[in-house]
Protein backbone atom coordinates (compact mmCIF):
# COMPACT_ATOMS: atom_id res chain seq x y z
CA UNK A 1 0.00 0.00 0.00
CA UNK A 2 2.78 2.43 0.87
CA UNK A 3 4.57 1.45 -2.35
CA UNK A 4 1.51 2.48 -4.36
CA UNK A 5 1.39 5.80 -2.57
CA UNK A 6 5.12 6.43 -3.19
CA UNK A 7 4.65 5.58 -6.83
CA UNK A 8 1.73 7.91 -7.15
CA UNK A 9 3.58 10.70 -5.43
CA UNK A 10 6.61 10.20 -7.63
CA UNK A 11 4.52 10.34 -10.75
CA UNK A 12 2.65 13.42 -9.56
CA UNK A 13 5.86 15.26 -8.80
CA UNK A 14 7.14 14.35 -12.27
CA UNK A 15 4.06 15.89 -13.86
CA UNK A 16 4.27 19.00 -11.72
CA UNK A 17 7.94 19.54 -12.56
CA UNK A 18 7.23 18.92 -16.26
CA UNK A 19 4.45 21.50 -16.18
CA UNK A 20 6.69 24.06 -14.50
CA UNK A 21 9.45 23.44 -17.06
CA UNK A 22 7.01 23.86 -19.95
CA UNK A 23 5.66 27.11 -18.52
CA UNK A 24 9.16 28.51 -17.91
CA UNK A 25 10.24 27.68 -21.49
CA UNK A 26 7.10 29.32 -22.85
CA UNK A 27 7.65 32.45 -20.76
CA UNK A 28 11.25 32.75 -21.99
CA UNK A 29 10.08 32.38 -25.61
CA UNK A 30 7.37 34.99 -25.13
CA UNK A 31 9.86 37.36 -23.53
CA UNK A 32 12.33 36.97 -26.41
CA UNK A 33 9.68 37.37 -29.08
CA UNK A 34 8.19 40.54 -27.58
CA UNK A 35 11.40 42.24 -26.45
CA UNK A 36 13.85 41.48 -29.24
CA UNK A 37 11.94 40.27 -32.25
CA UNK A 38 8.82 42.33 -31.76
CA UNK A 39 8.75 46.10 -31.52
CA UNK A 40 9.22 48.51 -34.39
CA UNK A 41 10.44 46.94 -37.61
CA UNK A 42 12.19 49.54 -39.70
CA UNK A 43 12.77 48.87 -43.36
CA UNK A 44 16.22 49.97 -44.40
CA UNK A 45 18.51 49.44 -47.35
CA UNK A 46 22.24 49.38 -47.95
CA UNK A 47 23.47 52.35 -49.91
CA UNK A 48 25.13 51.56 -53.22
CA UNK A 49 24.96 55.05 -54.62
CA UNK A 50 24.34 58.57 -53.36
CA UNK A 51 22.49 61.05 -55.57
CA UNK A 52 23.58 64.06 -53.54
CA UNK A 53 27.30 63.36 -53.50
CA UNK A 54 27.25 62.46 -57.20
CA UNK A 55 25.57 65.75 -58.08
CA UNK A 56 27.98 67.68 -55.89
CA UNK A 57 30.93 65.86 -57.46
CA UNK A 58 29.94 66.68 -61.02
CA UNK A 59 29.24 70.31 -60.15
CA UNK A 60 32.59 70.50 -58.34
CA UNK A 61 34.48 69.27 -61.40
CA UNK A 62 32.68 71.78 -63.64
CA UNK A 63 33.47 74.71 -61.34
CA UNK A 64 35.76 77.39 -62.69
CA UNK A 65 35.49 80.17 -65.24
CA UNK A 66 37.62 79.35 -68.25
CA UNK A 67 39.53 76.38 -66.88
CA UNK A 68 37.37 73.97 -64.91
CA UNK A 69 38.56 72.06 -61.86
CA UNK A 70 38.49 68.89 -63.94
CA UNK A 71 41.00 70.47 -66.36
CA UNK A 72 43.15 71.76 -63.49
CA UNK A 73 43.39 68.32 -61.90
CA UNK A 74 44.04 66.69 -65.26
CA UNK A 75 46.93 69.11 -65.88
CA UNK A 76 48.44 69.09 -62.38
CA UNK A 77 47.60 65.42 -61.59
CA UNK A 78 46.64 66.34 -58.03
CA UNK A 79 44.58 68.85 -56.03
CA UNK A 80 45.86 72.40 -55.61
CA UNK A 81 45.03 74.95 -52.92
CA UNK A 82 41.96 76.29 -54.70
CA UNK A 83 40.23 73.08 -55.73
CA UNK A 84 41.42 71.19 -52.65
CA UNK A 85 39.91 73.71 -50.27
CA UNK A 86 36.71 73.82 -52.29
CA UNK A 87 36.48 70.02 -52.13
CA UNK A 88 36.85 70.12 -48.35
CA UNK A 89 34.20 72.84 -48.09
CA UNK A 90 31.78 70.77 -50.13
CA UNK A 91 32.32 67.15 -49.21
CA UNK A 92 33.60 67.23 -45.67
CA UNK A 93 31.13 69.85 -44.54
CA UNK A 94 28.04 68.55 -46.30
CA UNK A 95 28.52 64.82 -45.80
CA UNK A 96 30.67 64.27 -42.70
CA UNK A 97 27.59 63.11 -40.75
CA UNK A 98 26.70 60.59 -43.45
CA UNK A 99 30.02 58.77 -43.88
CA UNK A 100 32.83 57.67 -41.63
CA UNK A 101 35.53 58.67 -44.13
CA UNK A 102 35.55 60.86 -47.25
CA UNK A 103 38.45 60.93 -49.67
CA UNK A 104 38.90 62.81 -52.93
CA UNK A 105 41.96 62.77 -55.12
CA UNK A 106 43.64 61.19 -58.09
CA UNK A 107 44.23 57.50 -58.54
CA UNK A 108 46.24 55.48 -61.06
CA UNK A 109 44.81 52.15 -62.13
CA UNK A 110 46.91 49.80 -64.19
CA UNK A 111 45.10 46.53 -63.81
CA UNK A 112 41.70 45.65 -62.38
CA UNK A 113 42.75 45.44 -58.72
CA UNK A 114 45.90 47.52 -58.72
CA UNK A 115 45.20 51.07 -57.60
CA UNK A 116 47.70 53.70 -56.56
CA UNK A 117 46.15 56.68 -54.79
CA UNK A 118 48.02 59.98 -54.88
CA UNK A 119 48.29 61.53 -51.45
CA UNK A 120 47.06 65.10 -50.92
CA UNK A 121 47.07 67.39 -47.89
CA UNK A 122 43.30 67.82 -47.91
CA UNK A 123 42.10 64.23 -47.69
CA UNK A 124 45.15 62.17 -46.77
CA UNK A 125 46.94 59.25 -48.37
CA UNK A 126 44.08 57.08 -49.52
CA UNK A 127 40.53 56.13 -48.60
CA UNK A 128 39.94 53.79 -45.67
CA UNK A 129 39.57 50.36 -47.19
CA UNK A 130 39.56 47.69 -44.55
CA UNK A 131 38.70 47.26 -40.92
CA UNK A 132 39.57 44.64 -38.35
CA UNK A 133 36.94 42.16 -37.27
CA UNK A 134 36.43 40.75 -33.80
CA UNK A 135 37.91 37.45 -34.95
CA UNK A 136 41.21 39.06 -35.94
CA UNK A 137 40.63 39.18 -39.69
CA UNK A 138 40.05 42.15 -41.97
CA UNK A 139 37.12 42.96 -44.19
CA UNK A 140 36.44 45.69 -46.70
CA UNK A 141 34.56 48.74 -45.57
CA UNK A 142 31.34 49.24 -47.49
CA UNK A 143 31.97 52.22 -49.72
CA UNK A 144 30.59 54.22 -52.58
CA UNK A 145 33.20 55.20 -55.14
CA UNK A 146 32.82 57.49 -58.09
CA UNK A 147 35.68 57.67 -60.58
CA UNK A 148 36.01 59.90 -63.62
CA UNK A 149 38.74 59.32 -66.14
CA UNK A 150 41.31 62.06 -66.60
CA UNK A 151 43.05 60.94 -69.74
CA UNK A 152 41.90 58.74 -72.62
CA UNK A 153 38.25 57.89 -72.64
CA UNK A 154 38.76 54.15 -72.54
CA UNK A 155 40.54 52.02 -69.97
CA UNK A 156 43.78 50.76 -71.47
CA UNK A 157 45.01 47.49 -70.04
CA UNK A 158 48.68 47.50 -69.08
CA UNK A 159 49.00 51.27 -68.97
CA UNK A 160 48.50 53.71 -66.14
CA UNK A 161 44.93 55.00 -66.35
CA UNK A 162 44.36 58.21 -64.41
CA UNK A 163 41.14 58.96 -62.55
CA UNK A 164 39.75 61.51 -60.17
CA UNK A 165 37.96 59.60 -57.44
CA UNK A 166 35.49 60.43 -54.70
CA UNK A 167 35.41 57.64 -52.12
CA UNK A 168 32.73 57.61 -49.42
CA UNK A 169 33.41 54.96 -46.82
CA UNK A 170 31.12 53.28 -44.33
CA UNK A 171 27.74 55.00 -44.63
CA UNK A 172 26.31 55.74 -41.18
CA UNK B 1 -6.32 -9.10 -12.25
CA UNK B 2 -5.48 -5.92 -13.91
CA UNK B 3 -6.98 -2.91 -12.34
CA UNK B 4 -7.46 0.12 -14.52
CA UNK B 5 -7.76 3.45 -12.88
CA UNK B 6 -10.24 5.08 -15.24
CA UNK B 7 -10.46 8.14 -13.06
CA UNK B 8 -6.72 8.62 -13.36
CA UNK B 9 -6.89 8.40 -17.15
CA UNK B 10 -9.58 11.08 -17.26
CA UNK B 11 -7.52 13.43 -15.09
CA UNK B 12 -4.45 12.89 -17.29
CA UNK B 13 -6.49 13.69 -20.43
CA UNK B 14 -7.78 16.93 -18.93
CA UNK B 15 -4.26 17.85 -17.94
CA UNK B 16 -2.93 17.20 -21.44
CA UNK B 17 -5.60 19.40 -23.00
CA UNK B 18 -4.72 22.10 -20.50
CA UNK B 19 -1.02 21.96 -21.43
CA UNK B 20 -1.90 21.91 -25.13
CA UNK B 21 -4.06 24.97 -24.67
CA UNK B 22 -1.29 26.86 -22.85
CA UNK B 23 1.31 26.00 -25.49
CA UNK B 24 -1.05 26.96 -28.34
CA UNK B 25 -1.94 30.24 -26.67
CA UNK B 26 1.74 31.07 -26.17
CA UNK B 27 2.59 30.32 -29.81
CA UNK B 28 -0.34 32.40 -31.09
CA UNK B 29 0.70 35.28 -28.85
CA UNK B 30 4.33 35.15 -30.05
CA UNK B 31 3.30 35.06 -33.71
CA UNK B 32 0.85 37.93 -33.29
CA UNK B 33 3.36 40.05 -31.39
CA UNK B 34 5.94 39.64 -34.18
CA UNK B 35 3.83 39.75 -37.32
CA UNK B 36 1.31 42.15 -35.85
CA UNK B 37 3.87 44.99 -35.95
CA UNK B 38 3.93 46.78 -39.30
CA UNK B 39 7.14 47.56 -41.15
CA UNK B 40 8.15 51.21 -40.87
CA UNK B 41 9.03 52.30 -44.39
CA UNK B 42 8.92 56.05 -43.80
CA UNK B 43 12.69 56.47 -43.80
CA UNK B 44 12.92 54.77 -47.18
CA UNK B 45 10.00 56.84 -48.44
CA UNK B 46 11.58 60.12 -47.25
CA UNK B 47 14.90 59.12 -48.84
CA UNK B 48 13.26 58.42 -52.18
CA UNK B 49 11.38 61.72 -51.99
CA UNK B 50 14.59 63.65 -51.24
CA UNK B 51 16.45 61.97 -54.11
CA UNK B 52 13.63 62.67 -56.53
CA UNK B 53 13.56 66.35 -55.56
CA UNK B 54 17.33 66.60 -56.12
CA UNK B 55 17.04 64.94 -59.53
CA UNK B 56 14.30 67.39 -60.50
CA UNK B 57 16.32 70.45 -59.52
CA UNK B 58 19.58 69.74 -61.27
CA UNK B 59 21.11 67.75 -64.06
CA UNK B 60 24.77 67.06 -64.93
CA UNK B 61 26.06 69.48 -62.29
CA UNK B 62 23.92 72.44 -63.33
CA UNK B 63 20.68 73.84 -61.94
CA UNK B 64 17.72 73.39 -64.28
CA UNK B 65 17.02 76.70 -65.99
CA UNK B 66 13.50 77.26 -64.62
CA UNK B 67 14.13 76.31 -60.99
CA UNK B 68 14.62 79.83 -59.66
CA UNK B 69 11.51 81.22 -61.40
CA UNK B 70 8.25 82.02 -59.61
CA UNK B 71 6.33 79.66 -61.89
CA UNK B 72 8.45 76.70 -60.82
CA UNK B 73 8.03 77.62 -57.16
CA UNK B 74 4.24 77.84 -57.49
CA UNK B 75 3.86 74.65 -59.50
CA UNK B 76 6.68 72.67 -57.93
CA UNK B 77 4.63 69.52 -57.36
CA UNK B 78 3.43 69.40 -60.97
CA UNK B 79 6.82 70.35 -62.44
CA UNK B 80 8.56 67.52 -60.58
CA UNK B 81 5.73 65.01 -60.85
CA UNK B 82 4.84 64.73 -57.16
CA UNK B 83 1.47 63.86 -55.71
CA UNK B 84 1.08 64.45 -51.98
CA UNK B 85 -2.48 63.13 -51.83
CA UNK B 86 -3.06 60.18 -49.52
CA UNK B 87 -5.94 57.81 -48.71
CA UNK B 88 -8.67 59.44 -46.64
CA UNK B 89 -8.09 57.32 -43.54
CA UNK B 90 -7.11 58.20 -39.98
CA UNK B 91 -7.94 61.84 -40.77
CA UNK B 92 -5.18 62.08 -43.40
CA UNK B 93 -7.47 63.91 -45.79
CA UNK B 94 -7.46 66.93 -43.49
CA UNK B 95 -3.84 66.68 -42.37
CA UNK B 96 -1.15 66.41 -45.03
CA UNK B 97 1.34 63.60 -44.50
CA UNK B 98 4.24 65.03 -46.49
CA UNK B 99 6.33 68.18 -46.46
CA UNK B 100 9.17 69.33 -48.67
CA UNK B 101 11.23 72.48 -48.21
CA UNK B 102 14.00 73.59 -50.56
CA UNK B 103 16.37 76.40 -49.68
CA UNK B 104 18.74 78.01 -52.18
CA UNK B 105 21.76 79.85 -50.81
CA UNK B 106 24.91 81.30 -52.27
CA UNK B 107 27.67 78.77 -51.61
CA UNK B 108 30.32 81.43 -50.97
CA UNK B 109 28.36 83.91 -48.84
CA UNK B 110 25.89 81.33 -47.36
CA UNK B 111 23.13 83.91 -47.82
CA UNK B 112 19.75 82.82 -49.06
CA UNK B 113 19.19 84.71 -52.28
CA UNK B 114 16.03 83.03 -53.55
CA UNK B 115 12.78 82.37 -51.74
CA UNK B 116 12.44 78.86 -50.42
CA UNK B 117 10.07 76.35 -51.99
CA UNK B 118 7.68 74.91 -49.39
CA UNK B 119 5.04 72.34 -50.25
CA UNK B 120 2.89 70.09 -48.10
CA UNK B 121 1.98 70.29 -44.42
CA UNK B 122 4.41 72.78 -42.86
CA UNK B 123 3.22 71.95 -39.34
CA UNK B 124 5.18 68.70 -39.52
CA UNK B 125 8.40 70.71 -39.31
CA UNK B 126 8.08 71.28 -35.57
CA UNK B 127 8.45 67.55 -34.95
CA UNK B 128 11.87 67.29 -36.58
CA UNK B 129 14.56 66.63 -34.02
CA UNK B 130 12.12 65.13 -31.51
CA UNK B 131 12.65 61.50 -30.61
CA UNK B 132 9.91 58.92 -30.45
CA UNK B 133 8.57 56.27 -32.76
CA UNK B 134 5.35 58.21 -33.40
CA UNK B 135 7.24 61.28 -34.66
CA UNK B 136 7.36 62.00 -38.40
CA UNK B 137 10.57 61.02 -40.16
CA UNK B 138 12.67 63.98 -41.32
CA UNK B 139 15.59 63.84 -43.73
CA UNK B 140 17.72 66.89 -44.49
CA UNK B 141 20.43 66.76 -47.14
CA UNK B 142 22.41 69.29 -49.12
CA UNK B 143 24.27 69.43 -52.40
CA UNK B 144 26.44 71.79 -54.41
CA UNK B 145 25.35 72.96 -57.85
CA UNK B 146 26.20 75.60 -60.47
CA UNK B 147 23.85 77.95 -62.28
CA UNK B 148 24.81 78.17 -65.94
CA UNK B 149 22.47 81.14 -66.45
CA UNK B 150 24.39 83.23 -63.94
CA UNK B 151 27.92 82.50 -65.12
CA UNK B 152 28.35 79.31 -63.11
CA UNK B 153 27.27 80.89 -59.87
CA UNK B 154 27.79 78.44 -57.02
CA UNK B 155 24.76 77.39 -55.01
CA UNK B 156 24.12 75.27 -51.95
CA UNK B 157 20.72 73.58 -52.05
CA UNK B 158 19.24 72.22 -48.82
CA UNK B 159 16.33 69.82 -49.08
CA UNK B 160 14.17 68.88 -46.10
CA UNK B 161 11.71 66.02 -46.59
CA UNK B 162 9.22 64.90 -43.96
CA UNK B 163 6.94 61.85 -44.02
CA UNK B 164 4.35 61.29 -41.29
CA UNK B 165 1.92 58.36 -41.95
CA UNK B 166 2.41 57.18 -38.38
CA UNK B 167 -0.79 55.16 -38.15
CA UNK B 168 0.22 52.74 -40.89
CA UNK B 169 3.88 52.39 -40.01
CA UNK B 170 3.96 52.32 -36.23
CA UNK B 171 1.73 50.57 -33.69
Amino acid sequence: MSNKKSGQMGETITWVVATVVIIVILLISIFISTSYLGGQKTASFSKTNDVFTSKSFFAYLLTGEGETIYEQIKKEENLNDFNGKLAVDIFKKFYKEDYEDIWLGTVLIEMAFFEKHTSNKFFGNEPKKVKSTNLGGIIDYPSIRTKIKLDNLLFVQGEENKYIELALTNPK
Amino acid sequence: MILKNKKGDKIISVYWFFVLFIVTAAIVYMVLSFYGEPFDVREVEADILTNKVARCLSHAGYLESNVLTGNFRENFLEECGFNFKTENVYGWGAMGQYYVEINFSDFLTKKQNSPAIKKGNEELKIFCGQKGKTMPVCIKRSFYVLDKNQGKKQYQIDILSIVRKTEKNVQ
